[in-house]
């Protein structure tokens, strides 16, 4: 049996398709992102970047026209060695899906894809991006592309020049996938950014939720504010979860992020708390109206709630240890793991995605999750990131990834983050095993 | 100054302590969903699923706390001309049908605005044809005047074999056919849909219709075309559209074998089976292979008395966390009389209001519909599928089959050793109950008597609170209880009429005779009196 529910049996392949400045690889990499989150293995193959393997320094756009056959020859094999890579994750790596980022445009090559995919009893999906409005396009090139290594030597019109004639080499053979010829295929196409879609035969629960997200994604620019709960009473004494108030220090705080956020003079801020005391008394200080999820509340720490670490350490010093072996996995006893908490998330991602601005304030662990989800860290490092007490973090969503920026409200709090010790083993001494404790009361 | 903060009673959020009294919006679970009420507006030929997936919509939403209710104009027109006697009546050159038609669709209108405006509704579901670009202008007017947002969902479908099978399934036994065999019924049906299709006007993604919000729903859900979601419902109305299918299948609900602590009368906990749950489990298994069905999933919680249970069927299972029980806070492990004992206070608050009320650092039934409901969604989009839960739970899953509300939920009654077979049928879910024949505890708490009255002024109406799917404003038959006959009791025949043009008769349907005389001057009165019946409707 599973701990989780099996999203999908067979392995499946996301497979691209779109003229270049698509937003092909932005939606690759974060639905790569957001697979690999939920627990489902997936792992990107960008076939652009096998090519600059083979050709180490790339010349102009001449590469891509259809008549050069021996480049046709080149990138013809960077698919194949992509595929390749492709089986080799799902059979030995046990990864589940595997996003193929290319421009596919060609019915020949999405028949190349697919016969591969049906010798080896993959599922295929595939993702149609389509984009005429040539502001998007214009956008998009300079977000992601001018950074490119193709065009580290050149200035920002000269690359422009060449992309755009780059484009037109693949516009002339580009056949989008036939709603009549292609009917039996599994498919999304996404048309301007995501203003309509064309969904074709979902298979499956993996695929229905590929499409739920692809849906709600949006490329709107704007922020969004992590901040945890002012200092608590437990914080103070160093006892974890339980439902405390603020200290007086963390009055302050909230205080201060009231004034950091009007600062920041932001349209439309929507504001998220739990439904902890902490959370929403640090919400009341900003007296705006805000919203409390169930989903934000702190890990349940179980028979351990309200407990220090060194009560912890000694009443159950196996379980203490147990934690320390795999954080992310280890659930307290009647109560949850990280990995419960991502699950218990998964709606207030979905919903981030769909908003706006944003300021989430939440508890730790929660924190850490999200912080996780964004920054696109796995679930060895997700337990041990830090998030501290009276610091926002502000998240822009840039290019293919998320500038954070971090800002320390300057008001003093304890510190409660436990780095993983050295000795984690089941019969290690009390020193060991509290050597990482924070101070507290 | 900070405003100090009190924890409310009974569902344990904490507000604005000046700020107790019932105010709607403010301590949701989920944030609430949308602000400016929605019309979803279907649209399609008759017999292309549109009242199915009304009502299927609508029962949802209102199981996830969205108040949504399903106005169908066809009901509408059921009340305004008691009998039908052709399809000659959907013809569009017949033209006072036509009018009658439209004043029905109005009244429709009519009745959604108050149910928006001044009934507390969300969402409200316009089951009709809709099928002319005159008539969706009309509509998306009315929604322009009152602020609602518009959104359209569109079936689609040109399978002969589907929709004669959707005629089959819904049409043949409506109130329309009441009278006729099922021949004539399809017959008259099928003609009756011809007169739909000269004047069908799909929705135009690429031009007329590219800036509505709408999804196309083509070939029962082997297709969609989704333009222009504008909020947080149509999202989450799209991806419930894709995710249900019209399989023939059949879900078992069933709770765990009796556990020991059952056996105890103490609540939650993890204990495992009791001798009789072990007896309960055995059965479960040979019950199941009678059934003979091909794939059945198996699910359990991840708590030991179902995966006990789960582990006796001796085939694979999955384990869902979500499906584990109530989480009963610091009563758990405790009988009712030692919570009675410890907590009296406690206690009352959860017979007071069971649905709302969150046991102290536990959970509500509230909670538990929010926990469970990516279940459903993936419940929607199996086959079959057996669940091995906990009472709670299952209350929860069977409010969301059988359209029960909050107030009923939490007293379902769903024994140990009892499967329950859920088969959809029709518009609905029939429900066959199957006892196992092993003794067991009964762990059934009913309504205490003094309690039987409406929630405490405390509770806060917000999002996630099941409702029952309201019945429509027109007393009709019911047809949706399929146990019960269709209701037998028909108006006086002759002087009502569905046709008004003396040239339109009926045609005659083998063996009766539906028309008497056509008198002029009785159609005439009729009509009037229809008129000032329909415009009262405010």
């Amino acid at each position: 049996f599973s701990s989780v529910p099996q999203f999908c049996n067979s392995p499946t392949m996301i497979v691209m398709v779109g003229l270049p400045a698509r937003g092909k690889t932005y939606i690759s990499k974060k639905l790569t992102r957001y697979l690999n989150w939920i627990g489902v293995p997936t792992k990107m193959f960008n076939v652009g970047q096998y090519r600059r393997e083979a050709v180490k320094i790339y010349k102009n756009f001449e590469f891509f026209k259809p008549d050069n056959e021996e480049a046709m020859r080149i990138r013809k094999a960077c698919a194949a060695a992509a595929l390749k890579d492709v089986a080799a994750y799902f059979s030995k790596e046990q990864g589940q899906v595997a996003v193929f980022d290319a421009t596919n445009t060609t019915r020949e090559r999405r028949t190349v894809i697919l016969s591969y995919a049906k010798e080896r009893g993959y599922k295929v999906f595939f993702v149609e991006s389509i984009c005429d409005d040539p502001e998007i396009i214009a956008e998009n090139i300079k977000q992601v592309k001018f950074g490119s290594p193709d065009y580290v030597d050149r200035n920002v019109d000269e690359a422009m020049e060449d992309f755009v004639q780059r484009i037109d080499c693949y516009r002339a053979s580009y056949m989008p996938i036939d709603d009549e010829k292609d009917r039996k295929l599994s498919y999304i196409k996404i048309f301007d950014v995501g203003s309509r879609y064309l969904v074709n035969r979902v298979q499956d629960h993996i695929q229905s939720r590929i499409v739920y997200y692809l849906m709600n994604i949006h490329v709107t620019p704007r922020s969004i504010y992590l901040s945890r709960h002012g200092e608590s009473e437990l914080n103070l004494s160093g006892r974890i979860g339980g439902d405390s108030g603020l200290s007086p220090r963390g009055q302050k705080y909230a205080n201060a992020l009231a004034a950091f956020i009007h600062g920041q003079n932001i349209r439309e801020l929507k504001v998220w708390t739990s439904h902890m005391k902490r959370t929403i008394q640090t919400a009341e200080a900003l007296g705006v109206q805000y919203e409390q999820w169930k989903a934000l509340n702190e890990i349940d720490a179980g028979v351990c709630e309200e407990l220090t670490y060194e009560e912890i350490q000694q009443n159950l010093p196996q379980e203490f240890a147990l934690r320390d072996q795999d954080k992310y996995r280890y659930r307290y006893p009647k109560g949850e793991s990280y990995e419960d908490l991502v699950h218990r998330l998964e709606p207030v991602i979905m919903e981030l995605e769909r908003q706006e601005n944003v300021l989430v304030i939440c508890h730790q662990a929660v924190f850490r999750c999200l912080l996780a989800y964004f920054l696109d860290k796995p679930a060895d490092e997700l337990p041990y990131l830090r998030c501290p007490l009276h610091t926002v973090l502000k998240l822009t969503p840039i290019a293919y990834g998320c500038k954070v920026e971090s800002f320390f409200l300057n008001i003093e709090a304890v510190n409660t983050h436990r780095e993983r010790p050295v000795n984690v083993d089941v019969n290690r001494n009390p020193e060991d095993a509290l050597q990482t404790v924070p101070d507290h009361i | 100054m900070p405003r100090e903060l009190t924890q409310n009673r009974i569902q344990k959020i904490w507000v604005p302590t000046k700020d107790d009294k019932p105010a709607p919006r403010r301590a949701a679970c989920a944030p609430h969903f949308a602000n400016p009420p929605t019309v979803i507006v279907m649209v399609g030929l008759p017999a292309r699923g549109k009242t199915y997936m009304s009502k299927k919509l609508t029962r949802y939403l209102n199981w996830i706390g969205m108040p949504t209710k399903v106005f169908n104009v066809g009901e509408y027109r059921r009340e305004a001309v008691k009998n039908y006697s052709s399809y000659d009546f959907f013809k569009s050159d017949n033209e006072c049908a036509v009018k009658i038609r439209q004043q029905c669709a109005l009244a429709a209108l009519r009745d959604v605005k108050s149910y928006l405006k001044e009934e507390g509704g969300q969402v409200a579901v316009f089951d009709a044809t809709n099928t002319t670009r005159e008539r969706r202008d009309m509509i998306l007017q009315f929604g322009s005047e009152n602020s609602f947002k518009i959104f359209f969902i569109e079936s689609v479908c040109d399978d002969p074999s589907v929709i004669a099978s959707n005629i089959m399934e819904v049409k043949v036994s409506c109130p329309d056919y009441r009278d006729c065999n099922k021949n004539d019924a399809m017959l008259d049906f099928q003609r009756r849909i011809e007169c739909y299709k000269t004047s069908y006007q799909p929705l135009d993604p690429n031009q007329y219709d590219r800036d509505l919000s709408f999804i196309k729903v083509i070939d029962v859900g082997r297709r969609f075309l989704v333009n222009r979601i504008q909020d947080h419902i149509q999202s989450k109305i799209v991806y419930y559209l894709m995710n249900i299918h019209v399989q023939p299948r059949t879900i078992y609900l069933c709770r765990h074998g009796e556990s020991t602590d059952n056996v105890e009368g103490r609540l939650g906990g993890d204990a495992g089976l009791s001798p009789r749950g072990k007896q309960f489990s055995d059965a479960l298994a040979r019950f199941v292979e009678e059934q003979q069905l091909k794939d059945l999933k198996v699910w359990s919680s991840q708590l030991c008395r179902s995966i006990e249970t789960a582990e006796h069927l001796g085939v694979p299972y999955e384990q869902w966390k979500a499906l584990n029980e109530i989480d009963a806070g610091i009563c758990e492990e405790m009988t009712y009389d030692e919570m009675k004992e410890k907590f009296p206070e406690e206690f009352a608050l959860r017979d007071e209001d069971k649905y709302y009320y969150r046991y102290p650092a536990g959970e509500s039934y509230q909670d538990l519909v929010q926990r469970v409901e990516p279940v459903i969604m993936d419940l929607e989009r199996q086959e079959n599928v057996l669940v091995i839960c906990h009472q709670a739970v299952m209350r929860c899953l069977l409010a969301y089959f059988l359209d029960k509300s909050a107030e009923e939920m939490p007293y379902l009654k769903c024994p140990l050793h009892t499967v329950l077979k859920l088969t959809p049928v029709a518009y609905g879910c029939k429900v066959e109950s199957i006892s196992l024949n092993v003794e067991a505890v009964n762990t059934h708490r009913d309504r205490p008597e003094e309690m039987k009255k409406g929630p405490g002024t405390l509770i806060r109406r917000n999002s996630v609170t099941p409702l029952t799917s309201p019945e429509s404003n027109i007393k009709k038959p019911r047809i949706d209880d399929l146990d019960e006959s269709p209701i037998q009791e028909l108006p006086p025949p002759v002087a009502s009429l569905a046709l008004c043009s003396p040239s339109h008769l009926p045609i005659t349907l083998a063996g009766q005779h539906w028309l008497g005389k056509v008198c002029l001057r009785t159609i005439l009165q009729y009509l009037k009196a229809v008129s000032l019946f329909v415009f009262q409707r405010t």
